[in-house]
């Protein structure tokens, strides 16, 4: 009886910590700050890109789409001069059908992990694409075709194979929490924490790193690389909340994620937004949610909502750091 | 925030006071029992006569059970009587001008052991007239053979008639037997061993008389009339089933007589039985039947249609299942309401052979849909071959297990087929993503749903509460709200953040 009970965590205990579950997440916060119609501008990418483009936000630039099957013919033309690109569902989720080719070798195209695709599977993936596969609810989707954006090197050395990106979560534009989510061998190369990546808790006023997890262990350093995880700086720190901040103003979503990539040479790199961010990123700080919402919410409504970019970032550096 | 939850609280009350004076008003006036009796079976039988009107008047005539029994007449525009001919009693219905298909339902509720006891009715000895068989052709000196064999071969009325059946239905029939049969099947059809039975019977110096029957048992949907003789022994008349192959289930006489159905100005007449079993008193049923629509309930439906709504009603317990598991447990499924239909088609299959079923449907699905992939097929035509090796599938299996002697594989069509295929596509979608275990954990999800899903639906509770009180759906609806409002932790979550270690 013991051990079933061990197998559980004292709701009394996660509530005191300000944990939020999920019908919490979706009945406070999502639903009634996420009107429907405006989903359209974070669930296609391609309307995303349009939109940071003119909020100048840096995103990884665009080479084509592919609207119907007729386009596929197009690939060739549109990859041949290129040896690194990157192809993804304009209305995926979750990472879902996203392709990452980064060299080109004898007519084919070398993925992360190693293994290798013809051109005829590339088509074949487009195509998937295109028949709303990675689509929620299986619409019919249109395949984008990007930049392959190197992360800086100082980041990357954190990672195993695939690039680490900072997902910051926001509430009325206010940066709440953030982490960076590093791919290990058991995660396959991607960033999916549920996979077995790590996520690792940051702080918003300093921009160093304070806590990591790998599924459901606190670590300290990384399983494959054997890298120290905490106390480790995020290059442009401000840039990162600012660029993740801004989004919101184009977006208005009132509970958002914003997935940035620090790159080499662009700096701070919007990768993608995301309507409804999940709740791991508790886990990587070793902090719960609920207590920073509230006083965001209470900072919201007493600017009347009105705050501008520099205000919020300057809110959250200041409120949510140990100093 | 407060205004929603004023909103939330006046809806439910409203959902929860109109049901509770709906159930009220039936248990207090109608005197309709709010649970379940314990050791209470009644039958309710309905027989539903269809027929094609050729223009003008329309009269049908139909013989009615004999015994004490709830009797409810359903068809629209008809004038109805009725009367008796002998100690029978004849259902009338007439109409002035009709044409085209008609339909007329009668329904006889009454107690499990009316309808038992009504094989065998006492009364007076009819008249006998010992019927003289025709003393020359073929025909006549195989009947007489047959007689002679037949009482030589039985001791009593009863053994008699199942030698009868053993020599003219069996496998191998001796020359004469066959001659009878083929002359008997071209002259009266369907009706042949009835008829060759009572021929028998009459040369023997048996009062006899045709009767017709049915099978208690719900599950059989639209039965036809099962074919009887009824022979006077002793003190009272005693009914046999012609055919010796029959649905399994208690028999019961339905009426004894000339004819069961006699129609005059229509044609192309058939009668059907649908039997339920009923969980409360025939004066109750009768009761709920007539009740106002403001107080309705499934039971004041026709029976051959009871059964469709009865699953409507148990869909929303389904979907509310659904909603605990996910809201409150956080068990993840695929697809979001497939496991209702999963635990709609254990209701139809028993559940161990149900899920040896599915799972061997899945993994075979799996295997070929992972041999599609190769294949490099666009989305829908590749999702639609998984719809063809489906169903190509339940085909194979319901031979197989026909072939082996068992009717379980011929129920697979209650597995929805589509959703199945769907189910196949999105599992090896997230096998390919995710790796298999993901994708194993949501079908494990998906069939432990399905199954408590199913453990509550059969619950005799809910499916009495479903036919006589589906106002009862509305605090449901008032349950599914509130969960609506929860934002509590799910119980996954709290094994999520078992091991939270706070920085």
């Amino acid at each position: 009886m013991t051990s079933l009970l061990s197998y559980f965590a004292n709701p009394a205990k996660l509530r005191k910590l300000g944990i939020v579950g999920l019908n919490e997440r979706n009945g406070r916060y999502l639903l009634p700050n996420n009107p429907r119609h405006l989903y359209r501008a974070v669930d296609d990418k391609l309307r995303t890109k349009e939109l940071a483009i003119a909020a100048e936000i840096a995103v990884p630039e665009l080479y084509g789409v592919l609207r119907s099957p007729g386009d596929l013919r197009k690939i060739e033309s549109l990859v041949s001069e290129r040896s690194s690109f990157v192809m993804k569902p304009a209305m995926g989720s979750g990472g879902k059908g996203v392709l990452v080719i980064k060299e080109k070798k004898e007519e084919r195209f070398l993925k992360g992990s190693g293994s290798s695709l013809s051109l005829e599977e590339l088509k074949f993936h487009a195509s998937n694409i295109l028949g709303g596969l990675f689509s929620l609810g299986g619409k019919r989707d249109a395949v984008m075709l990007e930049e392959f954006v190197s992360c800086e090197a100082g980041l990357q050395s954190y990672s195993f194979q695939g690039a680490p990106d900072i997902r910051v979560v926001m509430l009325h534009g206010y940066p709440v929490m953030a982490m960076m989510r590093l791919a290990t061998r058991a995660s396959d190369g991607r960033a999916n924490l549920h996979q077995g990546a790590v996520g690792v808790g940051i702080d918003l006023g300093t921009g160093r790193t304070t806590h990591a997890i790998c599924g459901r262990e606190s670590v300290a350093k990384h399983p494959d690389l054997g890298v120290a995880l905490i106390g480790q700086l995020i290059p442009h720190w401000g840039e990162v909340l600012e660029l993740a901040s801004r989004c919101y103003d184009f977006a208005n979503l009132g509970y958002l994620g914003a997935d940035v990539m620090v790159c080499e040479d662009l700096g701070p790199t919007l990768i993608e937004v995301n309507a409804r961010p999940g709740l791991a990123i508790q886990s990587a700080n070793g902090a719960g949610l609920q207590d920073r919402f509230e006083r965001v919410q209470r900072e919201a409504d007493r600017l009347k909502g009105q705050a501008v970019l520099e205000e919020r970032v300057d809110f959250a550096m200041q409120e949510f750091t140990a100093g | 925030m407060k205004t929603k939850s004023l909103l939330l609280w006046v809806t439910n009350l409203f959902f929860i006071g109109l049901a509770v004076s709906l159930a009220l008003y039936k248990t207090v006036s109608m005197e309709v029992p709010f649970l379940p009796g314990q050791n209470l079976t009644n039958w309710t039988v309905e027989a539903r006569v269809q027929m094609q009107a050729v223009g003008g008047r329309l009269k049908a005539e139909m013989t009615l059970p004999s015994f004490e029994h709830g009797g409810e007449v359903a068809s629209l525009g008809f004038g109805y009587m009725e009367r008796n001919r002998g100690r029978e009693k004849i259902g009338v219905w007439s109409a002035a001008e009709r044409t085209g298909e008609q339909v007329i339902y009668y329904q006889a509720s009454a107690r499990d052991s009316s309808w038992l006891a009504s094989k065998e009715l006492a009364g007076p000895k009819p008249p006998t007239e010992q019927k003289v068989l025709p003393d020359d052709g073929a025909e006549a000196v195989a009947l007489k053979n047959l007689l002679v064999e037949a009482e030589a071969r039985s001791a009593d009325l009863e053994t008699f008639v199942g030698q009868v059946q053993l020599l003219v239905e069996g496998e191998v029939l001796s020359q004469e037997a066959g001659i009878l049969r083929r002359s008997y099947e071209k002259k009266y059809r369907g009706a042949w061993v009835q008829q060759l039975l009572m021929d028998l019977l009459a040369a023997k110096g048996v009062p006899v008389r045709r009767a017709w029957g049915v099978v208690l048992n719900e599950d059989l949907g639209q039965q036809t009339p099962i074919r009887m003789v009824d022979v006077y022994e002793g003190t009272r008349w005693r009914a046999f089933a012609v055919e010796a192959n029959r649905e399994p289930g208690p028999l019961a006489v339905w009426c004894r007589g000339e004819a069961l159905l006699d129609i005059t100005g229509g044609k192309s007449s058939e009668v059907y039985f649908y039997v339920t079993k009923s969980l409360v008193n025939p004066e109750t049923a009768s009761l709920l039947r007539d009740a106002p629509i403001w107080a309705p309930s499934i039971a004041m439906l026709p029976v051959s249609d009871r059964q469709v709504f009865r699953y409507i009603a148990l869909i929303p317990v389904g979907a509310f299942v659904i909603v605990l598991l996910r809201n409150l447990v956080g068990l993840s499924m695929l697809g979001t309401f497939m496991p209702i239909l999963l635990s709609l088609s254990f209701l139809e299959i028993p559940v161990v052979p149900a899920l040896l079923m599915f799972a061997l449907l899945l993994a075979v699905g799996l295997a070929f849909r992972f041999y599609l992939s190769r294949l490099n097929l666009l989305v829908v035509p590749r999702v639609a071959a998984c719809v063809g090796i489906v169903s190509i599938l339940m085909i194979i299996f319901a031979l197989l297990s026909y072939r082996l002697g068992s009717n379980l594989g011929l129920k697979i069509t209650a597995f929805p087929m589509v959703v199945m295929a769907w189910s196949i596509e999105r599992m090896s979608l997230m096998w390919d993503e995710e790796g298999a275990w993901d994708a194993i954990q949501q079908v494990l999800g998906s069939i432990l749903a399905a199954i408590v899903g199913y453990l509550v639906m059969r619950m005799p509770v809910v499916d009495y509460w479903s036919i006589y009180f589906p106002e009862l759906l509305l605090i449901l609806m008032a349950g599914i709200l509130m969960v609506g409002r929860y934002t509590g932790y799910r119980l996954m979550e709290l094994h999520r953040f078992n091991r939270f270690s706070p920085s």
